[in-house]
């Protein structure tokens, strides 16, 4: 690799920060949908939650908590991630491949007939 | 000769684009000024809404698909056009974000008392049980894979031509994106065809 093409190529951590971060939020999600599932208890957690902030939540119920639980997973994974890989150059590609397992298990715990054979 | 040429080309460019805005502009004015919204965007603040929710989800649709296009692109190693990715991912995330919190508002008439929830409950329980709460959530996907996609676009705006892996990472997260954002886009024109909120 020539020295020009090493100096325009930046280390890939922000990218794998990004990456993750954004599945962890969607994890936080179909998680969180799965707990409000479990009990009612767990639902009213996730409406309390969301009233603390989003206009509306009474009307849109415990999705509003689901909401907020998606945001701060994947803003707070985000701040973390930013610091720990700044610096770090990664396999992007096993990265790629958590993102990819990740949403994929999300997508299944917010599908309902996957969640009535769990039961 | 040539220059002449190229100057004529230049000037004719810009009389054509000079003359499709003032047109554009004209007719947007005329039609804007004699159209009765109030009919087209319904008679209560949830339609209006849910009017709007549907135009940012179409414009999403055009865009993401135009950046579907590009990120496949760029994950054969074939773009060239990476600053016209960088826009339309941008607008993505934005249109995202838009679609998202206008639907947050039509889902208060979704779930209010003779709302669509309660019908499809008492008529056909599996479009909200299975169909509707896949919809809602799955279309939450879309903002923060976009959003990552667009950051890692511009950070490694220089270097991303350079990087097979960098494109690669990039291209399948606009794939994913892509593929969540027409799940929920035909779920949710699909639903609303049964019974849109009013």
């Amino acid at each position: 690799m020539t020295e020009e093409r090493q100096a325009i190529i930046k280390k890939n951590g922000h990218a794998a920060a990004a990456m993750i971060s954004a599945m962890i939020g969607i994890l936080s999600l179909a998680v969180s949908h799965v707990f409000s599932l479990l009990s009612k208890e767990s639902s009213n957690l996730m409406l309390e939650v969301g009233k603390t902030w989003i206009p509306g939540a009474e009307g849109i119920g415990p999705y509003s908590g689901k909401e907020t639980f998606m945001l701060i997973g994947w803003f707070s994974s985000w701040l973390i991630l930013y610091f720990v890989l700044r610096n770090r150059d990664v396999k992007l590609s096993h990265y790629g491949i958590t993102f990819m397992i990740g949403v994929g298990i999300s997508t299944l715990l917010v599908w309902a007939p996957f969640l009535d054979l769990l039961k | 000769m040539s220059k002449i040429m190229a100057d004529e080309r230049r000037l004719l460019k810009s009389v054509v684009i000079a003359a499709w805005i003032i047109l554009t502009v004209f007719l947007a004015f005329i039609l804007g000024l004699s159209a009765p919204w109030e009919k087209l965007m319904g008679h209560s603040f949830f339609a209006s809404m849910a009017t709007t929710h549907g135009i940012f989800a179409t414009l999403g649709v055009i865009i993401g698909s135009a950046t579907g296009y590009l990120g496949w692109r760029l994950l054969l190693g074939h773009l060239k056009a990476y600053r016209d990715l960088r826009i339309l991912a941008t607008i993505s995330s934005v249109l995202a974000f838009l679609a998202i919190t206008t639907g947050n508002w039509i889902y208060i008439a979704y779930r209010g008392p003779e709302g669509p929830r309660e019908f499809f409950i008492n008529n056909f329980p599996e479009i909200h049980e299975i169909f509707f709460e896949f919809k809602e959530f799955i279309a939450l996907f879309t903002l923060p894979i976009a959003v990552a996609a667009t950051f890692i676009l511009w950070k490694y705006k220089d270097s991303l031509q350079h990087d097979q892996s960098l494109r690669n990472a990039v291209g399948m997260m606009i794939a994913v994106g892509w593929s969540v954002l027409m799940i929920a886009f035909v779920l949710g024109a699909t639903i609303t065809k049964l019974m849109a909120v009013s």
